[in-house]
């Protein structure tokens, strides 16, 4: 317990560093900014933002990004809430009722609800981070080669049954990524795989490229698709009532609020799931829970809180199977994991033995981020929301103009340029194709650690395959996968696969 | 609530919907993709199963992805969530409207994102900048031409002090050598 205290002394010593305030701050009101701004979520707001924290020192590399995924979840229940227009997918649950708030004049009790829920979950979260990570990360040092391939085979199963859309595409786009992590040059044989000579791809195919093009340039050849065929017009903005709720609406949000945090805080840890399986799942249990469910849809303000608490309480556990198992369980802690290895740290149970400043600061940092947002994000309802007005014809020429600087900022070569219009046609591809680029992009990080914890499982085991079976934390985890694989094969999981995020 | 426990049940109308067909061009990059990617694989060593070659790993990985892309052209959308899998029916001149409406988005994107690339080293960031905003810019029909040249101006401005000058990325900011 002791070493717990002081780990978070450490780390709040290390969050509370200027410089690491001062981007925490940043990463907060950026994150903010693009999250208030639909069609560019969390995902693709970190991938274009990739590239500026390459400079900084590891820690505050980290905690900027951290901020910035923060930022654009509550941007985007910002606009959720007053436009009905959710910045980003996991809150598309708080516009149901949020917006019916606005309506009837209770919007700035939807937005203070929605931020103090928020602000609750992630402190608790935090907390729970704290003191269940290193407990943790002790039980998986004890992990071989054979663990540790089954884990990440689990984790990338697991991802794709509990993320939405067809299972047999998602695995799909998991071969692609595993492909994609081949590309370079073979650890064990000096072989160069895939390069086609390219010297830019002996270490692998380069990270920003990719993501920004996967994530940022084929978002925006989507929106642009969309935005002229529909003529989307940003609608009125609703009058914004005083910030405080009514004693009325705290009696039934703060409830809402603690069972989301619980709900949240589990199904953040899943793989796969993160913010927004949880808010999804919040807000279906809260209304199948309430005595007035009925009345859900029309502006009610636990249906604001729980599923708000929950996508923060989530997008903060699913930093712990990265921390503790070095396992990215969604996209977004992909981009982390790429983030880490760029500084060359190598996710894992390791982190907090070796580099206890980055794991304690990161953790401490999310608490200060969390406070940050609850700080500027109300008084600056108003600018946020200023935002909006800017169209996204002159936006998104922006959006681009920043995401090819950066990425030709990484190493300086046009190379990566070609390579990030390659792969957002691809991307563009892929989601017309109904595939997610999720999966894809957890492949390309764990497709390299999976090859060599196999190579070397069987090494161990003489060639034998028996070795996934003999040891038991290895066999528990063939036996979860085969569960997994059953589940997804049962009609009866499926429907209830799809009800989750039907609403 | 959608009833989507009966595989086969057609909305109300249903006369307007087509089956989402995305199935084949997937199944059949998966194919080429796993068949590229194996028949390399199989260039490289693919070692023993106690003692694994470079090749062993990728080209296991490329014949599952071509088995994964039969299965899903042979599934035939039926792998697809229902709401999903019936998309609006649309007439040949609508196919040819919107076909020509992506190949704008795309052009005008992917085209100024790779003249940016080239004319980047010798143009300098002021006018690849510039040139890159009025090229996409036409991938949307709203822009008029004034704001845009403002806003390329704008933007040149920003990338020229806040990349070049401040955060030091290695380009010249205007063509040949200053």
């Amino acid at each position: 317990m002791a070493g717990i205290f002081d780990g978070i002394s450490l780390g709040l010593g290390i969050a509370t560093m200027p410089i690491n305030l001062a981007f925490a701050l940043l990463g907060c009101l950026v994150g903010t900014l693009i999250g208030v701004l639909p069609g560019l979520g969390p995902t693709a707001t970190i991938a274009i933002l990739l590239p500026i924290t390459y400079g900084l020192p590891p820690e505050t590399g980290l905690i900027a990004l951290a901020g910035i995924y923060y930022g654009a979840q509550y941007g985007g229940s910002t606009t959720s809430i007053l436009l009905r227009l959710p910045g980003e997918s996991s809150s598309v649950v708080t516009a149901l009722d949020g917006y019916e708030m606005t309506r009837k004049g209770r919007g700035g009790s939807a937005l203070a609800i929605a931020a103090l829920g928020s602000f609750f979950a992630g402190t608790v979260a935090t907390i729970f981070i704290a003191v269940c990570a290193p407990v943790l990360a002790i039980v998986v040092l004890k992990f071989g080669a054979p663990e540790y391939f089954m884990l990440m085979t689990v984790g990338l199963f697991a991802s794709i049954l509990l993320a939405r859309g067809s299972v047999l595409r998602a695995m799909i786009m998991i071969m692609v990524g595993l492909l994609l992590g081949m590309v370079g040059t073979d650890v064990n044989s000096g072989q160069h795989r895939y390069t086609a000579g390219f010297y830019e791809l002996m270490e692998g195919v380069p990270f920003v490229p990719m993501v920004i093009g996967f994530f940022g340039i084929a978002d925006i050849l989507l929106s642009l698709e969309r935005a002229v065929k529909s003529g989307v017009a940003v609608p009125a903005i609703g009058k914004i009532s005083r910030l405080w709720p009514s004693r009325e609406e705290m009696r039934y949000a703060a409830p809402a609020s603690v069972r989301g945090t619980l709900l949240g805080m589990v199904l953040g840890l899943l793989p796969g799931g993160g913010a927004l399986l949880s808010s999804f799942v919040a807000y279906a249990a809260e209304k199948r829970i309430s005595k007035r469910g009925h009345l859900f849809g029309t502006g009610l303000p636990e249906a604001v809180a729980a599923p708000e608490s929950a996508n923060n309480a989530g997008a903060q556990t699913s930093f712990m199977p990265l921390l503790t198992l070095g396992l990215p369980s969604n996209a977004i802690m992909a981009l982390m994991t790429g983030a880490m290895l760029m500084q060359g740290i190598v996710p894992g149970p390791q982190i907090m033995t070796n580099q206890p400043a980055l794991f304690w600061g990161l953790i401490a940092s999310m608490w200060v981020g969390n406070l940050m947002l609850l700080v500027i994000n109300l008084p600056l309802v108003g600018v946020w929301v200023q935002v909006l007005k800017v169209k996204y014809e002159y936006l998104f020429p922006a959006i681009l103009v920043i995401s090819a600087i950066g990425v030709y900022g990484v190493s300086f070569t046009t190379f990566d340029l070609y390579l990030m219009v390659l792969f957002g046609f691809l991307g563009y591809l892929f989601a017309k194709w109904r595939c997610e680029a999720a999966p894809l992009i957890l492949a390309v990080v764990l497709g390299p650690m999976m090859e060599e914890y196999f190579r070397r499982s069987l090494l161990v085991g003489r060639g034998d395959f028996s070795i996934f079976v003999t040891r038991p934390i290895s066999l528990t985890l063939l036996a979860i996968l085969i569960v997994l694989v059953l589940a997804a094969a049962l009609p009866r999981f499926r429907r209830l696969r799809s009800e989750a995020f039907v609403e | 609530m959608p009833d989507i426990a009966a595989h086969d049940v057609r909305p109300p109308e249903a006369a307007a919907t087509a089956r989402d067909a995305t199935h084949i061009p997937l199944g059949l990059f998966a194919i080429a993709m796993g068949l590229g990617a194996g028949y390399v694989a199989w260039g490289y060593d693919l070692g023993s199963v106690v003692d694994m070659g470079a090749g062993f790993f990728p080209f296991a990985i490329s014949v599952i992805l071509v088995c994964l892309g039969i299965a899903v052209i042979v599934r035939g959308g039926s792998d697809l969530p229902p709401e999903e899998a019936l998309v609006p029916a649309t007439t040949p001149a609508e196919r040819r409207a919107s076909l020509m409406h992506v190949l704008r988005v795309l052009g005008a994107t992917l085209g100024g994102l790779l003249v940016f690339a080239l004319i980047l080293k010798p143009a300098g960031m002021v006018v690849s900048v510039m040139v890159l905003t009025g090229i996409v810019s036409l991938a949307h029909p709203g822009p008029r031409p004034g704001p845009v040249l403002a806003l390329a101006v704008g933007l040149a401005a920003f990338s020229a002090i806040v990349f070049v000058s401040l955060l030091r990325v290695q380009v010249s900011i205007w063509p040949g050598v200053f």
